[in-house]
């Protein structure tokens, strides 16, 4: 027999509350649109970090990085990343950067890896200084558009000359296909500190 | 509870479209966070996206821009303003596949108090470097109207494809 009306009034009190909406006192379920994936460290050996099977699930991924190299080295260094494994020239890179005194800017083509300007740092002197970065690659699974990826990165040694940026940068994969796979490495190919994390994030949108 | 949601999306679809709108916004949030992946159909090259709120289209608009590019690098400053100028996007004549990608907040949004500030990041890139773009970009909306409705378009018509994201932020 279908239901075609509803009441309240015969429901057994007994000291508890009626309610007259379906939530019954309970917050609204809001579905969050913003989920972790993975998160990496680094393990003071490894050169390469690596986020694979990414689920195809989420409209962009974002990876949030704190990054320090072990190159013993005193200066700005970048993040280096890969596709699928993709090491062909398929990449296309550019930066718009300042320094404190300077801004500059750069591009070029047919690179084998994208590029995130400044977002890891050679600083010996102290390990606990690492680069912050913000990776966002929008539309990652879709088979009909090559795959921008934009990064905000900065870090501050409280120096001046070495280790002091701001960038933006942005690299193209000329490549259709879904990004299942993402590999990280310095730009200096040097190991991460123990300490450096790398997370990734996917949107639903 | 989650703090960051989706609200709405639009991917465009065959043919092109020639504005994208988001409307209804609810003004339950705090601030909301505009996605894109946009390439200009039929015609150009290092095309602009303009923005209007609430239908207005009053000089009530300011942006500001700092920019990278193939010949160096370029700041840019437009008031008084009958549209809110956001980002230079990929066209018709370069790389296919090509999309324009970036994020835009929209602080305090539902304020009737404040002006409206928003602040973004964007990236375009091509295999030709003269059509590299890469910069950050920041408005000044003269109205103390919440925003209920946003709506985007270009000088030609929007490229099948292009994907626009709005998230809310508790």
């Amino acid at each position: 027999m279908a239901i075609t009306k509803m009441s309240n009034s015969g429901i057994a009190t007994g000291g508890s509350t009626k309610y007259d909406d379906m939530l019954a006192g309970n917050p609204a379920y809001d579905p969050a649109a913003f989920f972790l994936i993975q998160r990496v460290a680094g393990d003071g050996s490894a050169t390469t970090i690596t986020f694979s099977s990414i689920p195809q699930t989420y409209t962009s991924l974002q990876i949030r990085s704190l990054s320090r190299n072990l190159s013993g080295g005193s200066g700005n260094a970048n993040l280096n990343l890969r596709f699928n494994s993709d090491s062909g020239t398929n990449y296309t890179r550019h930066y718009l950067r300042g320094n404190g005194s300077t801004v500059d800017s750069y591009g070029d083509i047919n690179a084998s890896v994208a590029i995130a300007q400044d977002a890891d740092l050679n600083w010996s002197a102290s390990s606990v200084l690492k680069a912050a970065s913000i990776i966002d690659i929008q539309d990652y699974n879709s088979t009909s558009k090559y795959k921008t990826m934009r990064c905000f990165a900065g870090e501050n040694v409280n120096d001046v000359g070495y280790g002091v940026a701001v960038a933006v940068s942005s690299s193209l994969w000329l490549n259709t296909a879904a990004i299942s796979t993402i590999t990280i490495q310095s730009s200096g190919g040097s190991a991460f500190d123990s300490t450096s994390t790398f997370a990734l994030y996917g949107m639903v949108g | 509870m989650a703090t960051y949601l989706k609200l709405k999306s639009t991917t465009v679809g065959s043919g092109g479209a020639s504005s994208v709108t988001f409307s209804s916004i609810p003004a339950t949030y705090k601030h909301l966070i505009f996605k894109w992946s946009v390439r200009q159909a039929n015609t150009g090259s290092g095309v602009t996206m303009f923005m209007r709120v609430n239908g207005n289209s009053s000089a009530i608009y300011a942006s500001s821009r700092s920019m990278g590019y193939s010949s160096g690098t370029q700041g840019y400053n437009q008031s008084g303003d009958a549209e809110a100028r956001l980002i230079v996007l990929p066209g018709a004549t370069t790389t296919a596949n090509t999309f324009g990608v970036g994020e835009l907040t929209f602080f305090d949004y539902a304020s009737s108090i404040s002006i409206k500030k928003t602040m973004g990041l964007f990236g375009t890139s091509d295999t030709d470097t003269s059509l590299f773009y890469v910069g950050n970009v920041g408005h000044q909306i003269a109205t103390t109207s919440a925003i209920s409705s946003i709506e985007f378009y270009l000088s030609d018509t929007i490229a099948q494809y292009s994907s626009f994201y709005l998230y809310g932020v508790e």
